[in-house]
């Protein structure tokens, strides 16, 4: 026991001397407001954020609060944060409007707060870089009215009603059906996210409206695959009824390369992650900094010198084609 | 309890008396379950459809089971509010060994995945029992442990490429039915001889009317309460699994709420919280009204803002219709 307490001090020691050496070359401290850690896209954006290249060489430390799809959870982090004198904060806003004033509150206490992956609707905040989430969700109306030939009955599961991210993905399924007058959206519920849920939802569907669901349209991909279970385990052919979602989760990717998912949009992790990353460090070093991820040449975003209000990653569409490129 | 001490004439009223309440009770909540059923058979062409009562059979089952070993832990005076949490625990480790890499042969994948669920009802059964916490807060602690052990075992991830005899479980049929809700009868078969006919069975009414009481006749009160936790999580594990299967990957934020589902089919189902009073039968059907619920409704085109509400309001009806059949 003595011997282990002794290696104990001389370990710590060394890390405390370490801490110290580091520190000189000043260590930019960011956080990461998580929406939710046991969300697979909230997990695989913290991991992307972690390979940015200065995390990578220790010019910056990243400390990650869960949020756990709570506002108010989010909103104690940035306290903390702030008290604990942060350099900058990436915010994954899990409700637009909720995220607001702790939003600003770290703006007036002069520390730059940079929207990732879900946008909120504060005007003060430094930046943002998020997909176009309305966008996404017109695009999947139109590539099923094209899939259908510009005709045909559609069912959509939906995310949590009143969560962001259902009412603008919800928004832009509206204007497709709106401009595409051969759909018909027969049914549509929530399924809460989930794959369980939207199995459940989609088999009674498949009885209520039997021989007449041609497509699906599901605001994720997790739904997705329960919807695509539902279809299997119902005796027919996922190719037969396209499904089609948002998000490219590893288990979507999958579904879409062995033909039962139609079609999804990828929501690039990569580029939300990092580029919050680069624009962050740029409010943090100034003029000087030169955007670091890859991500702003591979997918042409414009870097517009790293002060724009607002930034948006391009949509990857993920089909048969072109799946193996992006699979894992 | 106090029967022995009455001549025998009256001991065998009181009995018949107490088994035609029971009667009574299971019919009560069988009423409200048939109402529901006409309803929707009269509004929806599909609601009887084969198809469609095996979607609901299928769907009911997994919070059946749920519901089953629920009410092992309420009659006793308890609750169970680890048991969603602990489903997914089951179902991510269970699922890591039922994949197409992996090497192990499925009954150990389901025995280790049941173990799992036996050993986390085992936890909270004793800090129950023997270090006298209360119910709510030994399963809240579990709930939130057991989700935590989840997310720390697969990293947050899903674990995809289940086994296709495992998945079986979860999407088969055998003779028309589905096989979730055969293990759901099975389930229920050996849960009401075990309630109705065994010695363990009898301690845990005891238990739940009167601890002291029981106590002082001679009942260890500690292990039969331990059990009966032991039971809900064998059964959540048992749950976790299925539902694993069904979804054909383990999730790892499965389950999450759904120990309130199983609470409200056992309260639905006339069950008391306060222990010692209370049906398996009545579990059942609570169980089956809920999934009828769901499946109509959606069978009905009903917005989901209004089946929510609506959801809540049939609960709380057919409880005071089932409490005014008493």
């Amino acid at each position: 026991m003595f011997m282990f307490g002794k290696t104990a001090y001389i370990v710590a020691a060394g890390i405390v001397l370490g801490g110290t050496a580091r520190a000189e070359e000043k260590q930019y401290l960011i956080g990461v407001n998580s929406f939710g850690e046991s969300a697979e896209y909230a997990h695989t954006l913290t991991e992307e954020i972690q390979a940015h290249p200065w995390v990578l060489n220790g010019k910056v430390k990243i400390v990650v609060f869960d949020g756990k799809f709570d506002p108010l959870l989010q909103s104690n982090a940035i306290d903390t944060m702030i008290t604990q004198k942060f350099d900058a904060i990436i915010m994954e806003s899990f409700d637009k409007d909720a995220s607001a004033a702790p939003i600003e509150k770290a703006i007036d206490a002069g520390m730059p707060v940079i929207g990732s992956a879900l946008e909120t609707s504060s005007e003060k905040i430094t930046s943002q870089i998020i997909v176009d989430d309305p966008l996404g969700g017109k695009m999947i109306g139109d590539f099923m009215s094209e899939r259908l030939k510009g005709k045909g009955n559609v069912v959509l599961l939906e995310g949590p009603i009143g969560q962001s991210a259902q009412i603008s993905r919800r928004q832009g399924i509206d204007e497709s059906l709106a401009a595409n007058t051969g759909l018909k959206l027969i049914a549509s519920k929530s399924a809460n996210w989930s794959r369980a849920e939207g199995q459940a939802v989609m088999e009674n569907w498949l009885s209520a409206y039997a021989g007449q669901i041609n497509g699906v349209l599901s605001e994720n991909d997790e739904m997705a695959l329960g919807a695509i279970e539902a279809i299997k385990s119902a005796g027919l052919d996922p190719k037969d009824i396209p499904v089609i979602a948002i998000d490219g989760i590893p288990d979507g990717k999958r579904a879409i390369q062995n033909g039962e998912m139609y079609m999804s949009l990828y929501k690039y992790a990569k580029a939300e992650g990092q580029g919050a990353i680069d624009l962050a460090l740029r409010n943090l070093v100034g003029e000087s900094y030169e955007p670091q991820s890859e991500i702003w040449k591979t997918l042409k975003i414009d870097w517009a010198g790293g002060t724009a209000k607002h930034y948006t990653v391009p949509w990857l569409v993920l089909n048969q084609e072109n799946i193996e490129e992006y699979l894992d | 309890m106090t029967d022995q001490a009455l001549p025998s004439v009256q001991a065998k009223t009181l009995k018949l008396s107490t088994s035609v309440r029971s009667a009574i009770q299971a019919f009560g909540i069988g009423f409200v379950f048939l109402a529901i059923s006409i309803f929707f058979s009269l509004s929806s062409e599909f609601f009887l459809s084969w198809n469609n009562v095996s979607n609901v059979l299928r769907q009911s089952s997994i919070n059946g089971i749920l519901a089953v070993g629920v009410t092992f832990v309420i009659l006793t005076g308890g609750i169970d509010l680890s048991v969603g949490s602990v489903m997914a625990l089951v179902g991510v480790v269970a699922g890591s060994m039922l994949t197409l890499a992996s090497p192990y042969p499925m009954p150990l994948g389901i025995g280790v995945g049941l173990a799992v669920g036996c050993f986390c009802g085992l936890v909270s059964g004793a800090l129950v029992a023997y270090l006298r916490l209360p119910s709510f807060v030994a399963t809240l602690g579990m709930l939130s442990m057991a989700r935590g052990l989840t997310l720390i075992y697969t990293d947050g991830r899903p674990i995809p490429n289940l086994l296709p005899d495992f998945k079986w479980l979860g999407a088969g049929n055998v003779a028309g039915i589905p096989v979730p809700a055969l293990i759901l009868l099975a389930v229920f078969v050996i849960a009401w001889v075990t309630l109705k006919h065994t010695t363990f069975g009898r301690y845990v009414y005891a238990v739940g009317g009167n601890e002291r009481a029981a106590k002082a006749s001679g009942v260890s009160t500690r292990s039969v309460i331990t059990m009966s936790y032991v039971v809900s999580g064998v059964l959540a594990g048992l749950g976790g699994l299925l539902l694993t299967a069904r979804t054909t990957a383990a999730l790892p934020q499965a389950g999450v709420g759904y120990e309130l589902d199983a609470i409200a089919a056992v309260v639905i189902g006339g069950t008391s919280l306060s222990g010692g009073r209370g049906t398996l039968v009545g579990s059942l059907f609570g169980a089956l009204i809920i999934g009828t619920l769901n499946n109509g409704m959606d069978l009905l085109g009903i917005s989901s803002n209004y089946q929510q509400f609506l959801k809540g309001a049939i609960i709380i009806a057919a409880v005071i219709v089932d409490r005014s059949r008493k």
